[in-house]
């Protein structure tokens, strides 16, 4: 369904994406994993053109795009068919939670007010936050407004949704109320990438895990192999310092 | 106080109230209102980075922050007739006041713009707006409620300023209060009696501006 290839970007001098190839087929729930700096984030906004990749192929749904000269109109076109779910919300601060969902599909996609509405209520619903709809993003903690976040991704009925690091921003307390939101969409069998840091998560949800290390990738496959087996010395030191931390949590 | 000065500041105060409604108010509104659309297009094309708009837009606020209100004034009004564009006082003193304001307010707009987090648009874009929608729903609405009060400055600042066009012949409020010290020869009680009723005229505003601001702040 969609694919990148050789996805490359720099900032200044820094390398941060080096030659990147990722496939998404529909229903794959694929988690990128690695440490901070590796890419990841930047790779996730490539797909969706809020960086502009140095180069790369994108094919999607059969057509083919070149990552560093898309049209303003395939940028849009794309854009209508995926969702970002960002680390920070970037809920609009001066709308209410439903008009936070319904704005996109009422201006961006033309669509009548009050079938918007009702789509819009239902993915608040499917989320839980369908009684606080009148609420102000400011009026609502991190892990709703989180919440909100994705219903606003999942209203328009996108063929995959993109996570920025979807818990990162949240107090641990508030974390899995988000967690278990994306999962339900996971059984669901919504196609999602996902960049997080929450590996238990990671291996229990997706079908496909993939580490990342100073802009390449470094080990991918199915999340009982890179959590269980990796064969990458680097993927084995980032897990075990992961697993430290755990322990000594407990 | 003796009682003729004291009859005299009763019979004036309304002969200068009345030019500051007739006059004075009208000036204020009208030169803010056209400052605001000057003030909001300024802005945009620097923000938009739209080109040679752009430029033209630094050129102007280089201009009129570079140059006294007095002389712009004079320039249109006593200047241009000797090209042989002759413009009524009304009309030039609107023009000159409005571009005036709207040179600073655009600043104002342009950092009250800047100001919204990046993430607004990104979303906006990833919801699948386009960048005139983000910015009329979005971005201006909330860039608006961080330049209101900033804003309320100039436009307490305009009325004040609106004095300066009784240099070129606007019977205003401060025009009736000098022609009546020139009638009367007393200066000081009338000069400090104009300004009691610009201070009036202020106070008024400045009340108005808070309860806006509290109805903003609840929103």
């Amino acid at each position: 369904m969609l694919e990148v290839k050789n996805v490359e970007k720099s900032f200044g001098d820094l390398k941060v994406l080096n030659g990147i190839s990722l496939q998404v087929n529909q229903k794959d729930v694929i988690s990128i994993i690695g440490p901070s700096g590796s890419g990841k984030t930047t790779l996730l906004r490539c797909i969706n053109f809020l960086t502009i990749a140095d180069s790369g192929e994108m094919i999607f749904d059969d057509e083919h795009f070149d990552m560093n000269k898309v049209s303003k109109k395939d940028m849009a076109r794309i854009r209508k068919k995926t969702a970002f779910v960002f680390q920070n919300y970037n809920l609009f601060t001066n709308k209410t939670a439903l008009e936070n969902v319904t704005e996109g599909l009422i201006i961006g996609r033309k669509m009548p007010k009050k079938e918007a509405e009702e789509r819009g209520m239902k993915a608040l619903a499917k989320v839980g936050m369908e009684e606080r709809y009148n609420y102000y993003p400011h009026q609502l903690s991190g892990g709703q407004q989180q919440r909100v976040g994705i219903a606003r991704a999942i209203v328009s009925d996108p063929e995959v949704i993109l996570f920025d690091e979807p818990t990162s921003a949240l107090d641990p307390e508030l974390i899995g109320e988000v967690l278990e939101v994306i999962r339900t969409l996971a059984k669901e069998g919504m196609t999602m990438i996902i960049v997080t840091h929450e590996m238990n998560f990671a291996k229990n949800v997706s079908t496909k895990v993939i580490f990342m290390d100073k802009g390449m990738i470094v080990e991918e496959g199915k999340p009982e192999e890179i959590f269980d087996f990796p064969v990458n010395e680097r993927t084995r030191q980032f897990l075990s310092s992961f697993r430290m931390r755990t322990e000594s949590d407990k | 106080m003796n009682e003729r000065l004291f009859d005299l500041l009763i019979s004036s105060f309304g002969e200068i109230f009345i030019q500051g409604i007739k006059v004075t108010i009208p000036l204020t509104i009208i030169s803010f209102l056209l400052a605001m659309i000057i003030a909001l297009i300024t802005a945009i094309v620097q923000v938009a980075n739209i080109k040679v708009f752009k430029q033209l837009a630094r050129f102007y606020v280089w201009i009129i922050r570079g140059t006294p209100l007095l002389v712009q004034l004079f320039v249109i009004f006593y200047g241009l007739p000797s090209l042989g564009i002759v413009l009524d006082a009304f009309p030039s003193a609107i023009l000159v006041f409005s571009f005036n304001t709207g040179a600073y307010a655009s600043e104002t707009i342009r950092a009250a713009i800047e100001a919204v987090p990046k993430g607004q648009m990104e979303a906006g874009y990833c919801v699948g707006m386009n960048y005139i929608q983000i910015m009329r729903r979005i971005i201006l609405p909330q860039a608006l409620k961080t330049a209101f009060p900033p804003l309320s400055n100039s436009l307490i600042g305009l009325l004040k300023d609106t004095s300066l066009a009784a240099s070129i012949t606007i019977y205003d409020m401060f025009l009736a209060s000098q022609r009546i010290a020139a009638r009367t020869y007393e200066t000081f009680a009338l000069y400090l009696e104009v300004a009691v009723i610009y201070l009036i005229f202020c106070t008024v505003l400045t009340k108005l501006q808070m309860l806006c601001e509290k109805k903003l702040q609840i929103e």
